[in-house]
């Protein structure tokens, strides 16, 4: 229980501002997303689901649209430019760089020994001027970046599951939901907001539930 | 994927098959239709984990684009097998390590360590036409349904109380990671024989096929590396044994015959652009002994731009910053000069050497000649205060 517990939602990350306000409605783009939803063998081997990962993809957007809505912000869809243009190559840039950031992000959060020493507990990230063009390009005050993982137990599973309970005693809890999102700041390349979390439950294949996983996703979110 | 295992370390060669489409199923599978697109929700899952990877490859900096190169491997993939031409898209990807790959959304990637191995066209039509194998047959999907379905089973026989008897979870874990090698090892030898079909189809001499692995060989006997496995390694490796292959693919080159017209050649003319960085990442490498046997190979082989494979064959004996080696530096630098194709650094390289030899004079008439070659130099600071110093 403690094990299911200490699996629970991360901490977020601020850096204590509020959503910039003073040209109307905050803008905020959805960066390319970074999904991958799998159903889990009999075996517990997580087999990446197609149809599922793209319900997944078209579920946190629109959640994550009604979500701003509610916090009088816009969600702005990204469109992808031209696959060989440099706003191509840059973008791309962006999201790999994200990616790594929020790596040394939760390792500075939760692996003392991966620290680096003179960072301390400031959250003080950015992905640098080259997010002002992206900015630029979309009219956008800020842009959102997602990572999820999800799985699902398919029928084998689940049957196995049973069996290893009543057999061996042993509780599989099923899938395993983990993701991250950063929030940055089209003005400046700051990371405004980050926040990782791992649990051992929700779903992000049905709309209508997906909802409650995007909201954990965007737990603290500036308002 | 064409590598042994020898050559994919470090790349974690378990997670590269998985991935990258090193497998198969039993042979006389049909091929996949032209323009397939897969329906089973696993296999979309993998193809939709493939496209992610070749939206990053595409952005990385190691995928050169180099659109010469690119058509022309694009074109010998075309001519070996038409009706998927559509179907694939061909990267060149920098890396040192003799390597090709491709992955079941028609993304193929080759590695420049490994057009710098090639002897000839025929020898990369060789590999490409493997590579179009694994694709053909769906390698990927069926290694992922393999590996899954076996695990599957190992789950429930766990369920059995088998797994309570001493020892018995970790010998059934390593049967399950030998019967997935083996599995692999089925799929390349499959591939190995598609491949050379393809090849013989496009005009290509299929004897060159066996003729790559005959080359890998000797360089590694050369190289001192032992080209066959211990007993072990015959069971746990994902590709078979290099001699076997080769043997295999003698067989069925003579059973297939030469070409009826001269095979294409344009190899050289289309690398040579490159090759003076594929040598330097070669040397760059670190393993010493296999650039001394494959750069000695190919200067035997090749006659093209010797002076420039004299140059880096310098390059490495220089960088081991080893006095008795620094006579081997030198040599290598004097042979480049008197042949075609050293690039004006040998003169600063060579300059270096004579420094450390005690040659000042000669040193600065080589550090003076690099800088009227090359007056836009890099390290042109740096020469010349190596000439203020004298």
């Amino acid at each position: 229980m403690a094990l299911l517990l200490a699996g629970c939602a991360g901490q977020y990350q601020t850096r204590g501002e509020a959503l910039r306000r003073d040209q109307g409605t905050p803008r905020i783009l959805l960066m390319p997303m970074d999904v991958e939803l799998s159903e889990l063998s009999p075996g517990g081997t997580e087999v990446p689901n197609g149809d599922w990962t793209h319900a997944g993809m078209r579920n946190i957007e629109t959640a994550a649209t009604a979500f701003l809505n509610g916090r009088g912000a816009r969600l702005v869809a990204y469109v992808p430019p031209p696959a060989d243009s440099a706003e191509s190559h840059d973008d791309g840039q962006l999201v790999a760089l994200d990616e790594v950031l929020g790596g040394h992000i939760k390792s500075q959060q939760e692996a003392p020994t991966q620290q680096i020493p003179t960072k301390g507990a400031r959250f003080d990230w950015s992905l640098g001027p080259a997010a002002v063009a992206l900015g630029k390009r979309y009219a956008a005050d800020y842009a959102l970046f997602v990572h999820v993982k999800d799985s699902y137990m398919g029928v084998g599973r689940m049957v196995y599951a049973v069996v290893a309970f009543s057999v061996l005693g042993v509780y599989d809890s099923g899938g395993h939901q983990r993701g991250s999102a950063s929030l940055v700041d089209l003005s400046n390349g700051n990371v405004v907001w980050h926040h990782a979390f791992s649990r051992n439950s929700g779903d992000l294949r049905e709309a209508g539930v997906a909802a409650e996983s995007v909201r954990l996703l965007l737990n603290g979110l500036p308002r | 994927m064409i590598s042994r295992r020898h050559f994919t370390r470090g790349l974690g060669a378990g997670l590269v098959c998985g991935v990258s489409g090193c497998v198969t199923t039993q042979a006389n599978q049909p091929d996949v239709p032209p323009g397939y697109r897969p329906t089973d929700a696993d296999e979309v899952g993998l193809l939709r984990v493939f496209d992610r990877m070749e939206e990053k490859l595409k952005k990385s900096a190691l995928h050169l684009k180099t659109p010469a190169l690119t058509a022309y491997l694009k074109d010998m993939c075309c001519r070996m097998a038409a009706p998927y031409c559509p179907d694939i898209r061909v990267y060149v990807v920098r890396n040192p390590e003799f390597n090709a790959s491709m992955a079941s959304n028609g993304m193929m990637q080759v590695h420049t360590g490994f057009l710098l191995w090639c002897a000839n066209e025929s020898q990369v039509a060789a590999v490409l036409g493997h590579e179009l194998g694994h694709y053909l047959r769906r390698h990927s999907i069926n290694r992922r349904r393999d590996i899954v379905g076996k695990r599957d089973a190992a789950a429930f026989l766990g369920l059995t109380g088998l797994a309570s008897i001493p020892g018995m979870s970790e010998a059934a874990q390593t049967l399950i990671f030998y019967s997935v090698q083996a599995y692999s090892r089925e799929h390349e030898s499959e591939s190995d024989a598609v491949g050379i079909r393809l090849m013989a189809r496009g005009g290509y001499d299929p004897v060159e096929a066996a003729r790559v692995w005959e080359r890998m060989i000797a360089v590694q006997r050369q190289a001192g590396n032992d080209p066959t496995y211990t007993k072990q390694q015959i069971f746990s490796s994902t590709h078979p044994l290099e001699a076997e292959r080769m043997g295999a693919l003698y067989g069925l080159a003579r059973g297939l015959g030469p070409p009826k017209d001269p095979p294409p050649a344009g190899l050289m003319e289309h690398v040579r652009p490159l090759r003076g960085m594929m040598l330097d990442d070669q040397v760059k490498s670190g393993d010493d002994k296999t650039t001394e046997a494959l750069l000695g190979t190919i200067l035997r082989d090749n006659p093209d731009d010797v002076g420039m494979v004299h140059f880096h064959m310098g390059e490495m004996y220089r960088r081991r910053q080893n006095t008795s080696d620094l006579g081997l530096a030198l040599a290598s630098y004097q042979w480049a000069l008197a042949s075609d194709g050293a690039p004006p650094e040998t003169h600063r390289s060579m300059g270096l050497v004579l420094r450390k030899l005690g040659r000042q004079g000669d040193a600065m008439d080589s550090f003076r000649t690099y800088l009227r070659l090359r007056p836009d130099a890099d390290d042109r600071d740096v020469v010349q205060r190596y000439l203020a110093e004298g």
